[in-house]
């Protein structure tokens, strides 16, 4: 009976349920991409204890070194990682230089340990990288120095003659975005937007080894080089003001991932480091929840409007019962005189308003699952960081609370059929 | 003489219509089982008030009214409620049917609201339209029937879950001359098929012809006399 009165009118129910549904919709998707977005970014986030960079901000230092976002702070020099690794409570140290970038996705220069030594979070010990062809680099930063110190003196010394160091090794979307297969070759581009043909590394063509499982990480969107090929290639080689080994030299590295001994260890190296002038580390996990609980405010504002959205959908259909209730006192009437009991109106009318509410929440939910898919293919496409929007539990409280809100906001028009007097309507001979 | 099926005793009822009070003053009322009664009044007399009392839709400022064996007087609002869907069938002139629902839903609806009766209305419901020649417009919104066949549809609605009383306001007063003739009789013959005490408002005496009896209402008409039976 309560749907046959829904359907009597279609276009009131149908508006007022996709008000509701709208709202709904914000409300859940905004929850569900932040909820999504930070357990996500999190994920990423756990690849190391700690990045090492140059002074400067925390948050930059890591969205530069683990997301590959905006512009690193600075470099720090070699002498510290070598410094680092001997270090007591030091697992391992991974140099990292970021800089360049092969058609939109970034060039990162790596030690071979960054493929033996990181661990994707899963909850338990971790999930090594995975190679889904070919195999890694394997040229330790050490070698690099004198293959450096060979090509300065000048010579007939040429990279070309070095194609062990001319390695690379592609983050799954990469390498299906720029079609590097194993065995292709790619000369990357200096600098973050760069790609016109003068500003490749001409002299330097480097050749695809291998290529990574997907991980749902930036890792995805990276080309991962040798690291001290960076330093190889033009663009990077210092010249005389820069070569000082400090924050400005070119040869210096963007970070250091580090993994420490967990618990006092961790501790003391995060201070250590951070009591240096030339260096600061910082804890990605740290970083990236203050980050959310930055942006939390205005996740906040949102849910608030989205909140707000409901509030005045629901407050919609009351409107649009109400209206109706003049029209229908004439039914109300009958129905009484069949036997229909006061409260049986009430419940009637106020299941319509649970209903509408209900219909509209449902909705809210199928669009909020649209709305956060887009979404999180947006977020994934430009970080690499793979959400899973998936329903909670949450969402069917949220569609449970907008029906009580429509059953209980319903009791307004519901208590005009209530007070229905069906002998004097029924006298007035409609 | 077996339990009348209607009793009303020293029913006193007032009420405001058109700014101007109206009183119902009935020493009594006795309709037996299966009796078929007509009341007949100047408007204003009070044949809808005393249908409405039978029915329990209002209650008396004074007096007691008894129907097929309950005491309406003695009920509370629910319970009338609950009387009325189990022993009183309405029938009402402008037939009241619900747009919404189509001819069938409508005669559905008068079997609702006592869960005793709702098991089997539709199949009761589809009988009793195809006994009264609407086999034909079961689905259709009443809308779009003639008024004849909205009268046996709103006819079918009070009698589909065998009432004890049928209480009829003015059923023919919206029909020509012809099809009211024919939906009387209808009304007479159903209602004593499902043998149902009738109670029919009216201000046509050949209507109230067609009855047992006739009761006067109002001070000025003549004290309530037997015809027929």
């Amino acid at each position: 009976m309560v749907l046959r009165n829904l359907r009597r009118r279609p276009l009131a129910t149908g508006l007022t349920s996709v008000s509701v549904a709208l709202g709904v919709a914000l409300f859940a998707a905004v929850g569900a991409l932040r909820h999504a977005a930070e357990h996500g970014f999190q994920r990423s986030a756990g690849i190391c204890d700690q990045v090492v960079g140059a002074k400067g901000s925390p948050l930059q230092l890591v969205l530069s070194s683990i997301y590959y976002l905006g512009a690193s702070p600075g470099n720090v020099s070699w002498d510290l990682w070598r410094e680092l690794r001997t270090w007591k409570g030091v697992r391992w140290a991974v140099p990292v230089a970021i800089g360049d970038t092969h058609r939109g996705y970034r060039v990162v220069g790596v030690s071979d340990e960054f493929f033996s030594r990181v661990r994707l979070p899963n909850g338990g010990e971790g999930d090594p990288l995975r190679l889904a062809e070919g195999r890694v680099f394997d040229y330790p930063p050490e070698r690099f120095e004198a293959l450096a110190a060979e090509l300065d003196a000048g010579g007939d010394a040429h990279l070309e003659d070095h194609p062990e160091v001319l390695r690379a090794v592609v983050g799954a979307e990469a390498a299906a975005g720029a079609g590097l297969r194993v065995g292709a070759r790619f000369a990357p581009a200096h600098g973050l937007e760069g790609g016109a043909a003068a500003e490749r590394h001409a002299e330097a063509e480097v050749e695809v080894v291998g290529v990574l499982e997907p991980t749902g990480t930036p890792i995805d969107r990276a080309v991962f080089v040798p690291v001290g090929l960076y330093h190889l290639l033009a663009g990077h080689r210092p010249t005389a003001e820069t070569a000082t080994g400090g924050a400005r030299d070119p040869r210096g590295l963007s970070a250091i991932y580090l993994r420490t001994v967990p618990g006092m260890y961790q501790i003391r190296i995060w201070r250590r480091l951070n009591d240096r002038l030339d260096a600061q580390s910082a804890r990605p996990v740290d970083e990236v929840r203050k980050l959310f609980r930055l942006v939390g405010g205005l996740d906040l504002a949102l849910r608030a409007i989205s909140a707000l959205v409901v509030v005045v959908a629901v407050a919609g259909v009351v409107a649009a019962l109400t209206n109706t209730m003049a029209a229908r006192r004439r039914e109300f009437a009958v129905l009484r005189a069949l036997g229909a009991r006061r409260r049986t109106l009430l419940g009637l009318v106020t299941a319509e308003s649970a209903a509408i509410a209900f219909l509209g929440g449902v909705l809210g939910l199928v669009l909020a699952g649209v709305l956060a898919a887009v979404a999180s293919e947006y977020v994934r496409r430009n970080t690499g960081v793979a959400l899973s929007v998936l329903p909670r539990p949450a969402d069917l409280a949220l569609v449970g609370a907008v029906t009580l809100a429509g059953a209980l906001a319903g009791l307004l028009p519901a208590v005009r059929a209530y007070r229905t007097e069906p002998a004097r309507v029924l006298a007035s001979q409609l | 003489m077996p339990e009348p099926a209607i009793l009303v005793e020293d029913a006193v009822k007032r009420w405001r219509s058109g700014g101007e009070v109206h009183e119902l003053r009935l020493p009594r009322l006795e309709v037996a089982p299966g009796e078929r009664v007509a009341l007949m009044g100047a408007s204003g007399s009070g044949k809808t008030t005393l249908l409405n009392l039978v029915g329990g839709l209002l209650t008396p400022d004074a007096g007691r009214v008894v129907v097929a064996g309950v005491e309406v007087t003695a009920l509370g609002e629910a319970a009338r409620d609950r009387f009325r869907a189990e022993h009183v069938g309405y029938l009402f002139q402008t037939f009241h049917l619900l747009d919404g629902y189509t001819a069938l839903e409508n005669v559905e609806l008068g079997a609702a609201f006592t869960r005793r009766l709702r098991r089997g209305a539709r199949e009761r419901a589809e009988a009793l339209l195809r006994r009264l020649g609407l086999g034909e417009r079961l689905h259709h919104p009443p809308s779009r029937l003639s008024i004849g066949q909205q009268a046996r549809v709103a006819l079918a609605r009070a009698l589909v879950d065998h009432p004890a009383v049928l209480l009829a306001d003015e059923p023919t007063g919206a029909l020509d001359e012809a099809s009211a003739a024919v939906v009387l009789e209808l009304v007479l013959d159903s209602a004593a098929e499902v043998g149902a005490t009738v109670l029919c408002a009216t201000h046509d005496p050949e209507v109230a012809a067609a009855f047992d009896r006739t009761v006067h209402l109002g001070a000025a008409g003549p004290p309530p006399s037997r015809s027929g039976s």
